[in-house]
């Protein structure tokens, strides 16, 4: 924490992922804030941001949260069917109920959650019926759409699950077209953000378009380092081990250092592409690894163009 | 394909929110990184990535 405070001099960011972060228990969070207040500098913006599944959000979670003031973000894939579909209990169950019990818990105490839908094959089909359950159902003005890749999809029960550039190109659109149908100048869905910066020459405030991978990092339970959690648990990507060297040494090292050169060069195609410079070769974790290309390079001019033809 | 419906009030929204973002030209290259970027790197915040908690679209202070 004393290095952390540091390097990160004027704004310090710490996103608790897990697995399930709850899990780690109040205590847990009680010393990091410690921490966190003993080694920050006046004048040092700190955030702290959780990110949950919200199943084990009762009224002494929100209260905590509410009160150390945590931004929560929730995972939630959508209504009961595509959140039960994949996002099941220890014991096999359903978490949709749960899930959205944390959620209410939240929102009673004024603590307005995040969404991250994650899409897959299957819940791909039910993108509009979900975006009905979070607008009307949920009355929420925004999520995030995470795409289940084809390259992640390295648990069983998750073969095939990744999704195509077809898939992703239909998805898109029928999220635009859904946007523009409820026409909610407030609707802030963060992928639309995303293109529509690039449409009108802005900088996209995500990673995987403004070309900032490698000015991030994630520190794994065991001290090991990656440049960012896309990576985590690849013996390839680890840039080192917080127990073994300083965080500065780590982040500054020489592996570090070819990340960054790795994820900020750009295959021939791109060079010619309109959208160069507002999509970078998208997520570096999502590149083939011979071409070294984005793998969701087609869908991703298409949606450019398509919110082009839109905002004209 | 074009787009099913205008949604005059929908973009408008998105433009004012993205009003406060710098600026990328196409002439900008990752090298030298658009108009407004930080070169020190400690200056980087990180709201893309795997997690959206900002519940409010108003961008944070520093107009990244």
């Amino acid at each position: 924490m004393s290095e952390f405070f540091g390097i990160f001099k004027d704004r310090a960011k710490f996103i608790w992922h897990g697995g399930e972060p709850l899990l780690a228990g109040k205590d847990f969070y009680l010393t990091a804030l410690s921490l966190e207040k003993k080694y920050s500098k006046k004048g040092q913006l700190v955030e702290n941001l959780i990110q949950t599944n919200a199943t084990l959000i009762n009224k002494p979670w929100a209260v905590f949260l509410k009160k150390h003031n945590f931004r929560v973000g929730i995972s939630l894939d959508g209504n009961c069917e595509s959140q039960n579909m994949f996002r099941k209990t220890a014991g096999g169950r359903g978490s949709f109920k749960s899930t959205i019990a944390g959620f209410r818990q939240m929102k009673s105490l004024g603590i307005t959650p995040g969404i991250i839908q994650t899409i897959t094959r299957e819940t791909v089909k039910k993108f509009s019926s979900n975006f009905s359950f979070f607008t009307k159902y949920l009355g929420v003005k925004g999520w995030s759409i995470n795409v289940f890749d084809f390259l992640s999809a390295n648990n069983p029960e998750m073969l095939n699950q990744g999704l195509t550039n077809r898939d992703l190109k239909r998805l898109y659109t029928e999220c635009i077209n859904l946007w523009l149908k409820k026409n909610d100048k407030n609707l802030c869905i963060r992928e639309i953000e995303n293109f529509g910066a690039g449409v009108i020459g802005k900088l996209s405030q995500n990673c995987s378009f403004n070309g900032s991978c490698g000015r991030y990092f994630c520190l794994n339970y065991n001290g090991d380092i990656y440049p960012c959690d896309r990576f985590s648990g690849d013996p390839d990507a680890v840039w080192g081990n917080i127990t073994e060297s300083s965080l500065r040494d780590i982040l500054f090292g020489e592996k570090a250092k070819i990340f960054r050169q790795k994820s900020h060069k750009l295959p021939k195609d791109c060079i010619k592409c309109t959208w160069k410079n507002h999509c970078n070769n998208g997520c570096t974790a999502m590149r083939d690894k011979v071409s070294d290309k984005y793998i969701y390079c087609e869908a991703r001019k298409a949606t450019f163009s398509y919110l082009r033809n839109v905002i004209k | 394909m074009k787009p099913t419906n205008k949604g005059e009030g929908a973009v408008d929204g998105l433009i004012a929110r993205l009003s406060t973002q710098p600026d990328v030209s196409a002439e900008e290259t990752l090298e030298s990184g658009p108009k407004g970027w930080s070169n020190n790197w400690a200056d980087w915040d990180n709201d893309g990535h795997n997690n959206w908690v900002n519940a409010n679209p108003t961008p944070p202070p520093g107009g990244k």
